[in-house]
């Protein structure tokens, strides 16, 4: 066996290391970055996947946006390279996807839609110290968990709430709501946001009595008996937690059974914002839903707005715009850092003050927590198929329908 | 009333139960194979009959003949290509093996289908029929009838065609059948294409009331095994009247318990029924 001498080794690693360096391993050079990887956990398949199909879109809109602007010229026009891993709607995967991406070598990460695999992710971003930019995931507790190193563009459920108790009390003061039935998803989300809806009207001093709170099963066949049990209360209002399957079940079952009621409002429901939804025509119309929207009112962002739904023949929302504001947010760290050291990129953050964004609310400021100071939510109601903002007054782009049409007159 | 209107509701759906399990009831029963597929082959069916009403408006219960086709063709290459070829493996090979055919039809539904959930927006789609005071959902029914008659004639194809005869004597006694000169690998490729055509047809019928999307397959996996189980494996009488009795609990579950426990009085049913008679309801005892 041939030895090899002291002299010889060091040559040989010297060798090897600089080799490495030069053909791009890892590919981030320091002083002299071409490329910086940037990762992303999203739901592209199970029953969250259209979600995470339009957040994806925002992500590589924002990408090629920074790239075509000349990448990050504090690190001599580096260019942003996404690298996305799919989720799978289900928390270990998301978990295992994100493990991936950090020995990918990401500078920083964003995703993942669904609070339980955000809460994953963030606790896997968080052990290995790569900054984690949340960009819709809602739960408030998501950065009260000690993580130094994610951070939240979009609103927390009690800002969204917030904004939505008070615009459901502002849009039916004519006719206020007396009465209401909240029928939710009976899985973790679904609790939580039921929850915290009714403690926010409580909050408010009541403004209307809940009847009944009913729960129904995951992935359910049939919702006639939820729907029938709901009638026979006759509230004024119905507030919806549920899936997109759920949604246009529900209304379907309404319909059917011929429930009228003067206002149906999703609560921060997914399937209340999905463009499937949007589609049901007569039944989906004059629906209400208390979630984060893309302001539509500001030039800028009804720029990029079209420009998505050009390039990705997908409607722009909250999915859009926050995964699109979360890549900017991650690009003016960079630029400011002049670095893709994890702790500079962290300072970059925690001084963040990003003007141009698409997202309701004013310029994306961070908290100690890492949540956006200045995120804001709105209501939102489908007229013909278009969602359209009738609160807050500021973001606003129609005026509610209310009482709604009874279903014999749509 | 309100418990009539409940009664209706549950007969209804343990209707659409029934046919939704059928398929998996013969590769059970017949092939002994644990098919964890089966819900994805429904979603073939709700797929053949929504793209066939989008671009050519044509009914689901006329599309069914597309879906029995494309069923047939496609239960007939995955036994003959996948399945026949560990025809004596374990059991467990099986499983694995259907766990993946599942996984690559929904993410090949995923890739060409794309991730929307689509409607199949029939004339009838909203309708329903009064009837003294009663509501009686009209895609439901239609599920309902055709699934009479799906599992009728499925009985009788079993019963009194040829083929159905020699299905059932290469799974009674593979090594007689073997020796009476009987092709036991292309009967086999025969009957996974007819429970396949079965899980196809099904999907056309619910295509008319449930949103059609690559998502929905676990969803038809698990409801078809609860029935398969409580009805009897092979029993064909045993599926529809053990779809009507999950169906019936479950609404009457409502009355009693909230919306999200509604199952407990089907799958109590279920623990039961495995615990004190665990051939099913109908099901021969082994």
């Amino acid at each position: 066996m041939k030895e090899i001498s002291r002299r010889g080794f060091i040559k040989l690693t010297g060798t090897a290391a600089a080799g490495s360096l030069l053909s791009g391993f890892p590919s981030i050079v320091r002083g002299a970055e071409k490329e910086i990887l940037i990762g992303a956990v999203h739901p592209l398949s199970g029953m969250v996947a259209e979600a995470g199909a339009m957040a994806v879109a925002g992500l590589e809109l924002a990408v090629d946006h920074i790239n075509k602007a000349g990448g990050i010229k504090s690190l001599k026009g580096a260019k942003l390279r996404l690298a996305v891993e799919d989720s799978e709607s289900k928390v270990e995967t998301g978990g295992i996807a994100a493990e991936k991406l950090i020995r990918k070598g990401i500078v920083c990460l964003t995703g993942s839609f669904q609070n339980a695999v955000t809460l994953n992710v963030a606790r896997i971003a968080d052990q290995h110290k790569v900054v984690f930019v949340n960009d819709i995931s809602t739960l408030d507790e998501l950065t009260h968990q000690g993580f130094k190193y994610t951070f939240r563009v979009g609103p927390t459920l009690s800002k969204i709430l917030d904004t939505g108790v008070a615009g459901v009390i502002e849009v039916t003061k004519n006719k206020p709501v007396k009465t209401g039935v909240v029928i939710h998803i009976s899985e973790l989300t679904g609790k939580i946001v039921s929850d915290a809806f009714i403690k926010k009207t409580q909050e408010r001093g009541n403004p209307w009595k809940f009847l009944k709170r009913i729960a129904y099963p995951e992935n359910p066949m049939s919702l006639a008996a939820e729907i029938r049990d709901a009638k026979e209360l006759k509230p004024d209002a119905l507030f919806l937690v549920c899936r997109l399957r759920d949604a246009i079940m529900l209304v379907e079952e309404m319909y059917k059974q011929r429930f009228d009621v003067n206002g149906i409002f999703g609560v921060v429901s997914s399937g209340h914002a999905d463009p499937s939804y949007h589609k049901q025509g007569k039944l989906s119309d004059y629906t209400f839903n208390i979630c984060p929207w893309h302001d539509e009112v500001s030039e800028y962002a009804k720029k990029i707005a079209q420009e998505y739904e050009a390039r990705f023949k997908r409607p722009f929302n909250m999915n859009g715009a926050q995964s699109y504001d979360a890549v900017m947010v991650m690009a003016d760290a960079l630029e400011r850092a002049g670095s893709t050291d994890k702790d500079d990129l962290r300072k970059a953050l925690m001084a963040t003050k990003l003007r141009n964004k698409t997202s309701i609310g004013g310029a994306i400021e961070f908290d100690q927590y890492g949540d956006n100071k200045n995120a804001k939510s709105g209501l939102m109601q489908l007229h013909a198929g278009k969602s359209k903002i009738v609160y807050p007054p500021e973001a606003s782009t129609a005026k509610a329908i209310y009482p709604v049409p009874v279903w014999d007159k749509r | 009333m309100f418990i009539a209107q409940a009664m209706i509701d549950g007969l209804l759906q343990g209707g659409v139960y029934a046919l939704m399990a059928l398929g998996l009831s013969l590769v059970l029963g017949v092939l002994r194979i644990i098919n964890l597929a089966h819900g994805n082959l429904v979603l073939i069916g709700m797929y053949t009959s929504y793209y066939l009403f989008a671009l050519f408006g044509i009914d689901p219960y006329v599309s069914m003949l597309a879906s029995a086709v494309v069923g047939f063709l496609l239960g007939y290459i995955i036994q003959w290509l996948v399945l026949n070829p560990i025809t004596g493996a374990p059991e467990e090979m099986a499983v694995l093996v259907t766990l993946a055919i599942g996984l690559i039809i929904q993410n090949l539904l995923l890739t060409v289908c794309g991730t929307d959930y689509y409607t199949v927006d029939t004339s009838y789609r909203l309708e329903t029929i009064m009837f003294q005071g009663l509501r009686v959902d009209l895609p439901k029914l239609l599920a309902f009838l055709s699934s009479l008659i799906i599992v009728g004639g499925f009985f009788l194809f079993m019963e009194k065609t040829d083929i159905g005869r020699t299905i059932r004597a290469a799974t009674d006694n593979r090594e007689a059948a073997l020796l009476m000169g009987v092709n036991v690998r292309r009967i086999y490729c025969l009957a996974f294409g007819v429970g396949t055509v079965l899980a196809t047809l099904a999907g056309s019928s619910i295509s008319t009331f449930i949103p059609t999307s690559q998502d929905a397959g676990v969803l038809f996996t698990m409801a078809s095994f609860v029935i398969v189980i409580a009805g009897g494996i092979g029993s064909h009488k045993g599926l529809l009247l053990g779809g009507l009795l999950v169906g019936v609990l479950e609404e009457m579950g409502t009355l009693l318990f909230s919306g999200s426990l509604k199952q407990v009085m089907s799958l109590g049913l279920l623990v039961i029924i495995l615990l004190v008679r665990p051939q099913g309801l109908f099901g021969k005892e082994a």
